[in-house]
């Protein structure tokens, strides 16, 4: 009770001391500062929101707010202040004044430090305060779109300014030791401020810590909607406490004893304590510290929710190599919830709630997923928790720019590739150890099985780029045999050619048939190359797999149905399991029944009057339609292109078509609309029928008819491209 | 009666080798004004640093109003109002906001700092920023917040350092009306002698780290009440023999000049006119090792 009384002493005297500095003042507006700049940037640039699903407009606006805040000007706001408020008393002898008064010197450090935190908390409620004025004032010039919330949301706000709070407190006690320590100003701040820019330069190089006092903060925007798992700090916050507890005992004791030796060697009890301290801490930092994965779980479970305005009946597992179904679960409402029998190897999983929505999961046996989906017309969103919540997070990120493909596409080192492959080597090495390094924001790993794949995923994408380089080198010196340098060995030694689990992964059966290809050279097409190579290999489920894939790409680029059956007749004698080339006939009869020359499939439509309208209603001209959707970008670039020929062909034998196939027919009409009234704007009845009987994988697509209801073409070139052009006067029998 | 400080053998070093204090036994008694009096660098602002408990103390040598020092930490400092080396003040508070600042730490009334402003002088001050302070002005602001809490024992270092011979007279007269009027125990340091004999009852003098002389100022000054007496006069050695008899121990210290020694000072007049009396043609009289002569011995060694 004394030390609460003489910490309160302590503290309002402090208030006596910093008058007339500014401390708080300073805080408040730098807090209130970028809330103000983004209103005044709002309104200039007419900011649009790209949200597709409801939000909270202030929460975003506080977190678009806070982002050069927590990296930048909160934490060196922190670090003036501390050298401030220590400043007051280093010079003129204020130390050793407050040491002659009868006050406990753990109030009197306490009280400064208390100073520091208030200075925190006014910043971070004057950016929340600023955030909702401002962003009130935006929402009077510009639009905000009607699924944006507009309430308060109090409770997030508390959880993330309670996050950041505690996020700071790591820092302040850092900042705040070393103010304490070292008497001058320019040094603590320098200090400070060398901290803060290191962590600044170092974040874009991948080198993100999480036990970086700077780091920890700039998370909370890094990581907006905090833990994956339902907590309300996340790991590195409690690393915050941890580390702030530890620095200030270290500075406390410091500061009553005023030398290091006094403080914890003088005694074999101080030497004791501060064992005990770092001990206990170290222990409690590396439990922190330490990733976590998933545990085992004892049964295979896929669950789920899906949160859209649809109703959906069923969800399917869907094999990514065979496209197959594995398993049809029906929904209870939102949510669908399965046990699956048998072994299911690791992989990645397409997931499909009816036609509407897709997912991709990565999970195999014993693991538990758990899908939070949510959709609408524009776009969906999934996210997956459970066993495999860092597995499938770490699958999501990209590998983004790197030099190596650069280099490729610039043509440079072609005559030199030894630099070619250290370059390569160096990159890959530097990629390897940076996929390492993911943790989700609740710092759990992805499993020892995701991280190989991923290891051998990133070797094939760099023995791509290499293969890539030795077909260039082949081209322009083709005297010279390119032999794979031992820096390739080391990378080729990471990925086998007959890796079954991976043949999921497009890019390594790319790998694997180029080399094929590479080696054969015969002079005939890639892909029968690659088919004659994929026969040579061992019969089983690798070559099984790898020639349905190459067959499947095949039949589709195929351009006539003499072209499909001798493919067919061919290859599928080489199936060593019957189900495959069951799938393969299944593929062979979907490409054929949208063949040239074969009777396209009835379907009906409504027309911008409301009307009903069906494709048989146009025999006798040509038909050219154009399968678009509102929310598709390549659709909307491409259909000018098409109305450009409907307007040039308008007087000829051809309809041009435009067929919506929005989900949310207002969506559809709105855009339909604005169109050019030479092409017939439909809206199809039927989309699920539609799509599996027209072999619809993605959209844009053209697709050209004959008089008589027959398909030129199933799959056109774009409008943008000449021969779309040349095939209609081809089939108009116009000149070319 | 009971020392409000003592200490006991108190030594401290900095380094393994390097001693500041040996063996400094302090002793002041209630109610006294002690003048702790040495050459600077002899260890008087690490004594006070000591007592004040800004150094750790390294043994447990130090017992203020009869306790240890070190169990009374933090707690006896509302008893003592202390001032060490260059005044501690914050500049950028006015003078009245500094009192305030002590009296928020030491749950003193604010009531009391127009009377204490008063009492240093500073009462048409206060609202001024300390920055626009003279140096006289921010020592005695300085003062008075020391002894805003009407401490029993005001420890001062060098409190009239770098004031004009004004400012030092306010203070010494400040120094002992509160000693007076309030009982207020004072420890005061300073390498000026008159300074000290002005003011103190008791003096305690250090040099080199170690204590050459303790007690009241009055037993110092009987230590140094006989005269030595050098007298320059024609015929020495005639007068010698005619005062022999009078001054035991005289010596003719050439042909000029005798010395020899009276019982007291107070002695010297009489001595003068006899002499005269007696037709001696004096050219010099002076006096030697007395006080100020055996304190400046004491820094000509220091040099």
């Amino acid at each position: 009770m004394a030390m609460v009384n003489d910490f309160l002493t302590a503290l309002r005297a402090e208030h006596i001391k910093k008058r007339g500095t500014g401390i708080y003042m300073l805080s408040a507006a730098i807090g209130v500062l970028f809330p103000a700049v983004l209103c005044v940037f709002g309104i200039v640039r007419n900011t649009q929101f790209n949200e597709p699903f409801a939000f909270s407009y202030y929460l975003k606006y506080i977190q678009d707010a806070a982002l050069p805040f927590t990296n930048f000007f909160f934490p060196l706001l922190i670090i003036v202040i501390s050298s401030r408020v220590t400043q007051l008393d280093h010079r003129n002898g204020g130390w050793q004044l407050m040491d002659t008064q009868p006050l406990g010197k753990f109030a009197l450090y306490f009280a400064k430090f208390s100073v520091v935190l208030i200075s925190a908390v006014i910043a971070i409620l004057s950016l929340v305060a600023g955030g909702m004025f401002f962003g009130w004032l935006l929402t009077n010039f510009i639009e905000v779109p009607g699924h944006a919330q507009l309430h308060v949301p109090w409770k997030e706000l508390l959880q993330w300014g309670s996050r950041l709070f505690v996020a700071c407190l790591y820092l302040a006690a850092l900042q705040y030791m070393i103010a304490v320590l070292i008497p001058s100003f320019i040094w603590s701040i320098l200090i400070g401020f060398g901290l803060l820019l290191t962590g600044l330069f170092a974040k874009p190089y991948g080198y993100v810590f999480d036990w970086y006092p700077f780091h920890i903060v700039s998370r909370i925007t890094d990581f907006k909607a905090g833990s994956d798992l339902g907590y309300w700090f996340v790991y590195t916050e409690y690393v915050s406490v941890a580390a702030a507890l530890i620095l200030l005992y270290l500075g406390f004791q410091w500061y009553k004893h005023k030398t290091w030796r006094r403080a914890f060697l003088a005694t074999p009890a101080k030497a004791l304590a501060l064992g005990v301290v770092l001990a206990l801490g170290a222990v409690w930092l590396f439990a922190l510290l330490r990733p976590k994965q998933g545990d085992e779980h004892p049964r295979t479970v896929l669950a789920g929710e899906l949160d859209a305005g649809l109703p959906v009946s069923h969800v399917y597992l869907i094999n990514p190599t065979l496209q197959d179904t594995l398993a049809i679960i029906p929904m209870q409402g939102n949510r669908f919830h399965q046990v699956l029998e048998g072994e299911l190897v690791a992989d990645h999983y397409q997931v499909a709630f009816d036609r509407f929505y897709q997912t991709s999961v990565y999970f195999g046996t014993r693991d538990s997923v758990y899908i939070a989906g949510v959709a609408n017309a524009d776009a969906s969103k999934f996210a997956v928790r459970g066993t495999r919540l860092a597995d499938n997070q770490a699958g999501s990120v990209k590998a983004s720019w790197n030099r190596i493909r650069y280099y490729l596409e610039q043509n440079m080192f072609l005559d030199d590739p030894l630099h070619f492959a250290r370059e390569l080597h160096a990159d890959w090495k530097k990629t390897q150890r940076e996929s390492r390094l993911f943790k989700t924001v609740d710092n759990y790993t992805p499993k020892a099985d995701f991280n190989k794949r991923s290891e051998k995923l990133i070797a094939v994408n760099y023995l791509s780029l290499w293969t890539g380089f030795v077909r260039k080198r082949m081209a322009v010196f083709p005297d010279q045999p390119t032999v794979p340098p031992s820096a390739i060995e080391d990378i080729q030694r990471h990925v086998s050619l007959a890796d079954e689990a991976l043949l999921s992964d497009e890019s390594y059966r790319e790998y694997v048939t180029d080399q094929f290809i590479l080696a054969d050279t015969v002079d005939i097409p890639l892909p029968e190359k690659a088919l004659a190579g994929i026969t040579g290999l061992p019969s089983g489920r690798f070559r099984d797999k790898l020639l349905y894939w190459q067959l499947s790409r095949s039949l589709k680029e195929a351009t006539d149905s003499a072209e499909r059956t001798a493919l067919m007749d061919r290859f599928t004698a080489f199936f060593d399991d019957s189900v495959y080339r069951r799938r393969a006939a299944f593929v062979y009869h979907q490409w054929q029944r949208v063949g040239k020359g074969r009777p396209a499939m009835h379907f009906e439509a409504t027309d911008l009057s409301g009307n009903r309208v069906a494709l048989a209603d146009l025999h006798g001209k040509l038909v050219a339609i154009d399968v678009w959707a509102s929310w598709c970008g390549p659709c909307k670039r491409q259909s000018p292109y098409f109305e450009r020929l409907a307007l040039k062909y308008r007087d000829e034998a051809i309809y041009f078509i435009a067929l919506g196939v929005d989900r949310d027919k207002s969506k559809w009409e709105i855009d339909a609309k604005g169109k050019s009234k030479s092409v017939l704007q439909w809206y199809a009845a039927d989309m699920e029928k539609f799509g599996l009987e027209y072999n619809l994988a993605t959209i844009p697509r053209f697709m050209l008819l004959d008089r008589a209801g027959r398909f030129i073409a199933a799959e056109m070139p774009m409008p943008s491209e000449n021969a779309f052009e040349l095939i209609v006067r081809k089939e108009l029998g116009l000149p070319d | 009666m009971v020392n409000i400080i003592e200490t006991t053998a108190l030594s401290f070093g900095y380094g393994r080798h390097k001693k500041v204090l040996d063996n400094v036994s302090l002793h002041i008694p209630e109610g006294a004004i002690y003048g702790f009096l040495g050459p600077n660098g002899a260890g008087k602002s690490t004594t006070m640093r000591l007592l004040t408990g800004i150094i750790p103390e390294q043994g447990n040598a130090i017992r203020l109003f009869g306790e240890p020092l070190r169990q009374q930490m933090p707690g006896v400092f509302s008893k003592i109002g202390s001032l060490v080396e260059q005044p501690a003040l914050y500049l950028h508070l006015s003078g009245i906001d500094n009192l305030r600042y002590i009296a928020r730490l030491r749950g003193v009334s604010p009531k009391r700092i127009p009377a204490m402003l008063e009492l240093v002088g500073l009462a048409n001050d206060g609202k001024r920023k300390v920055k626009q302070y003279s140096l006289g002005m921010k020592q005695r602001l300085a003062i008075a917040m020391a002894l805003l809490d009407e401490p029993a024992l005001l420890l001062l270092d060098e409190p009239v350092n770098g004031l004009d011979p004004n400012g030092i007279q306010e203070i010494r007269q400040l120094l002992m009306r509160l000693n007076r009027e309030n009982g207020v125990t004072i420890f005061v340091s300073s390498h000026l002698l008159p300074e000290i004999e002005k003011m103190c009852t008791h003096v305690g003098i250090i040099h080199n780290g170690q204590l050459k002389f303790e007690g009241r100022m009055d037993e110092l000054s009987a230590r140094f009440a006989t005269a030595n007496i050098v007298v320059t006069l024609g015929d020495a050695v005639r007068w010698a023999e005619r005062l022999e008899p009078l001054y035991p121990g005289l010596m003719v210290l050439h042909a000029r000049q005798i010395r020899f020694m009276l019982p007291t000072k107070e002695a010297v007049p009489g001595m003068v006119r006899s002499l005269v009396d007696a037709g001696a043609d004096i050219y010099e009289l002076r006096m030697e090792g007395g006080l100020e002569d055996w304190f400046m011995s004491l820094i000509d060694t220091n040099k």
